[in-house]
C-alpha cells in the first residue's frame, strides 16, 4: 500500500512537471521564468495567449486522453483478466472514431456541439458491449482478442467506406485524421465538451476497483465473496465506453497507450488491478503528453500524428507482451 | 400509358440521334473533346464551343469551378478509361485527371492528350494559356485572354507600404513565399504575413503576439461546415483574427486552379487594400 501511495504521489508530481515542460516548448521560445510568470497570471498578453490558449489546452488534451485510455485499459484488463485487453486492441477506439466521423459527415453535429462526444461514446459503448457479451460466452482469451480485431477491422472498413464516399479532398484528409489521432489545435472548448463524460467515466471506473480486485480470484471466487458480476461488468463497460468515447472525440483513435502503461504499472502494485487504476491513468497521461512533445519538436516537413507515434511505439510492445504471455503459458 | 411509351420512344430516338453525331466520321465532323479534371474543364469551357465538348469532369459544375455557368447541361464523365473511351473523343484534355498513366493509356488507344502545364508563378499563366488555347484550336481567343490578364495586372497600383496580409482557409493552412498565393499578394500591392516558405499550418503562436493588417479569407463560403474538425482554423486564436481584422473574401473558384482567372482574386485583394 505504501508503495502504491508513493507511486501515485510521484506520478502526480511527474504529471505537473510534464505539463510544465509542454508549456515550455513550442514555436515561440519562452524561458521557464516567462512561463512561470504567465502561469501565475503575470505574463504579457501574448505570452498569456500562447500558454493558456495554445500550449496548456493542447497538453491538457493529451493528458486527459492518455489518462482516459490508460484507465480504460487497466479496467478492461482487470475485468477480462487479460493483459492484452485495451480499448484499441478490442476495437473500442476504432468504433468510437467511426461514431464521431459518422456524426460529423452526416451533419449531425450541426444540432449541438454535444453530438460529437455523444456519437463517439455511442460507438465506444457498442463495441464494449459486444466485447463484454463475447467475454461471457467465450472462454478463450485468444478468441476474445480475435473478436476485438474483427470489430476493429469492421470499424476501419466502415471508416474506409466513408472516406471512399468523401465529397472532396478536404473531407478525406479530415476523416483520415480521425484514424491517425492527434491533439493538434485542440482548445479548451474541446475539453469543455468532453470533460463531463471523462469525469463521470473516471468516477465509475474508480468505483469498480474493489470488484476488479475480487475478480483476481476468478469469476466463481469473486461471486463467492459477494461480487455482483453482472453489475461489475456493466459499470466497467459504461466507464470504459464513456472514457474511450470522450478521449476519441478529442483526439481521434490513439491506440496501445492503454496496454503498455498498465503493463508497466502492474508489477509495481503487486498485480492488483484495483491499485493499478489510478497510477495507470496518471502514467498514461504523462506518456501521451511526452509523446505529443516529441511530435511537436521532431523536425519534419509536416507535424507527425500522435496516434502514429503511439502505434510505432505500442505495436512492437504489444507483440512483445503477447509473446511473453505465450512463453509463460508454455 | 401511351404517352409514356411515346415519351420513351422520343427519348430513344433522341439518344440515337446524339450517338450518330458523336460517332459519325467524315471531314466535316468537328473535333470533340473530353476533359478529365476541373482545371482542364476551365480551359475547355473557356476556349471551346459547347457543340465540341463531349464531356467535362463531374466537378465542372461545382461551386469552386470558375466556368461553372457554361458547364450547365454539358455531359459529365468520371476520368475512367472505359467511360471516356466509350464517348469516342478526338482529343482529351487534362491536368491531373485519370492519374499518372492516363496519357500513355489514351495514346495507346489512338486519342491525343493535351496536358495542361503546371503553373508555378504568375508569369507561367500567359504561356500555359497560349499553349492550351492553341491546342484547343482557339489561339486568337487565347491571345485575347492573355492580353486582358496582363492589362488588368498592370493596372494594379504598387503600394509604398504593403500591408502584411495573412492568407487563411477553413482547413487552417496559410501560404508563404515560393507559392502562387504569395505572388498574388505581392501583385496586389500587399505583403505576406507568413514569411516561412510553402504551405503551412496557421502560425497560432506568432498570431498571439502580432496581428496581420488584412486577412485574405479563401474558400470560407464554399466548404461545408463539417470540414476541418482538425483544422487550426477551429482554434480561438485563429477565429479571433477573422473577427478582429479586415478580411477580404476570396471566392474559392478564383484560386482553385492556377489560370487566367487568378486576376479576379488579385483585383479583389488590391481593392481590399485601398482605404
Amino acid at each position: 500500500m505504501t508503495l502504491g501511495r508513493h507511486l501515485t504521489t510521484f506520478l502526480l508530481i511527474a504529471s505537473l512537471l510534464t505539463l510544465f515542460m509542454a508549456c515550455l516548448l513550442g514555436a515561440t521560445p519562452l524561458g521557464p521564468d516567462r512561463v512561470v510568470q504567465t502561469l501565475f497570471g503575470a505574463g504579457t498578453p501574448g505570452d498569456t495567449v500562447v500558454i493558456w490558449q495554445i500550449r496548456m489546452p493542447r497538453a491538457l488534451a493529451a493528458y486527459a486522453v492518455g489518462a482516459a485510455l490508460g484507465l480504460s485499459g487497466a479496467a478492461l484488463q482487470g475485468l477480462l483478466r487479460n493483459p492484452l485487453a485495451e480499448p484499441g486492441v478490442l476495437g473500442v477506439t476504432a468504433s468510437a472514431a467511426l461514431g464521431a466521423t459518422f456524426a460529423l459527415y452526416y451533419g449531425l453535429v450541426s444540432f449541438s456541439a454535444w453530438v460529437l462526444p455523444v456519437a463517439a461514446i455511442s460507438g465506444a459503448l457498442i463495441a464494449t458491449i459486444i466485447i463484454a457479451i463475447a467475454a461471457i460466452k467465450v472462454q478463450s482469451v485468444i478468441t476474445l482478442i480475435l473478436i476485438g480485431v474483427g470489430l476493429s477491422s469492421f470499424s476501419a472498413a466502415l471508416m474506409s467506406l466513408l472516406m471512399n464516399l468523401a465529397p472532396n479532398p478536404f473531407a478525406l484528409s479530415d476523416m483520415l485524421n480521425w484514424m491517425l489521432g492527434s491533439v493538434a489545435n485542440r482548445s479548451l472548448d474541446d475539453l469543455y465538451f468532453a470533460g463531463p463524460f471523462l469525469a463521470i467515466g473516471f468516477v465509475i471506473l474508480l468505483a469498480t476497483r474493489d470488484g476488479l480486485s475480487a475478480l483476481t480470484l476468478g469469476e466463481e471466487g469473486a461471486s463467492g465473496i459477494g461480487l455482483d458480476l453482472r453489475r461489475q461488468r456493466i459499470f466497467v463497460i459504461i466507464g470504459t465506453g464513456l472514457l474511450t468515447g470522450a478521449a476519441v472525440s478529442i483526439a481521434g483513435a490513439i491506440g496501445f497507450i492503454g496496454i503498455i502503461v498498465p503493463h508497466i504499472i502492474r508489477p509495481m502494485v503487486r498485480h492488483d488491478p484495483a491499485r493499478s487504476l489510478l497510477p495507470s491513468a496518471l502514467l498514461a497521461g504523462i506518456g501521451l503528453v511526452l509523446a505529443d512533445i516529441l511530435v511537436r519538436t521532431v523536425p519534419s516537413t509536416s507535424e507527425l500524428k500522435l496516434g502514429v507515434v503511439m502505434a510505432l511505439i505500442g505495436a512492437p510492445a504489444f507483440v512483445w507482451i503477447a509473446m511473453r504471455g505465450r512463453t509463460l503459458d508454455d | 400509358m401511351l404517352r409514356l411509351i411515346a415519351l420513351i420512344g422520343a427519348l430513344v430516338l433522341a439518344a440515337c440521334d446524339g450517338h450518330q453525331s458523336v460517332t459519325g466520321t467524315g471531314p466535316e465532323r468537328p473535333m470533340r473533346i473530353v476533359s478529365l479534371d476541373y482545371c482542364a474543364d476551365q480551359y475547355v469551357l473557356k476556349f471551346v464551343s459547347r457543340d465540341r465538348i463531349l464531356a467535362v469532369s463531374p466537378d465542372a459544375n461545382s461551386e469552386f469551378s470558375y466556368m461553372r455557368d457554361r458547364a450547365h447541361a454539358i455531359a459529365t464523365v468520371r476520368p475512367r478509361v472505359e467511360n471516356v473511351l466509350a464517348l469516342k473523343p478526338d482529343l482529351i484534355i487534362r491536368s491531373y485527371g485519370g492519374g499518372p498513366n492516363a496519357q500513355a493509356m489514351y495514346e495507346r488507344a489512338g486519342i491525343p492528350v493535351l496536358n495542361i502545364g503546371y503553373v508555378n508563378n504568375l508569369d507561367d499563366i500567359p504561356n500555359v494559356t497560349r499553349t492550351v488555347a492553341a491546342g484547343l484550336g482557339a489561339p486568337e481567343l487565347g491571345n485575347a485572354v492573355i492580353a486582358e490578364f496582363q492589362t488588368r495586372l498592370a493596372a494594379i497600383p504598387a503600394s509604398e507600404t504593403p500591408l502584411p496580409t495573412l492568407y487563411m482557409t477553413p482547413s487552417g493552412v496559410t501560404s508563404g513565399p515560393d507559392t502562387l498565393i504569395h505572388e498574388m499578394l505581392i501583385a496586389a500591392g500587399l505583403a505576406n504575413y507568413q514569411t516561412r516558405p510553402g504551405w503551412r499550418s496557421l502560425p497560432l503562436e506568432e498570431l498571439a503576439y502580432t496581428s496581420p493588417d488584412l486577412i485574405a479569407a479563401a474558400f470560407f463560403n464554399e466548404q461545408p461546415e463539417t470540414v476541418g474538425a482538425w483544422s487550426s482554423m477551429r482554434h480561438p486564436v485563429a477565429r479571433r483574427q477573422l473577427k478582429q481584422n479586415s478580411a477580404i473574401s476570396l471566392n474559392g473558384a478564383w484560386t482553385s486552379c492556377g489560370a487566367w482567372f487568378l486576376i479576379d482574386a488579385i483585383e479583389a485583394l488590391a481593392q481590399g487594400n485601398r482605404p
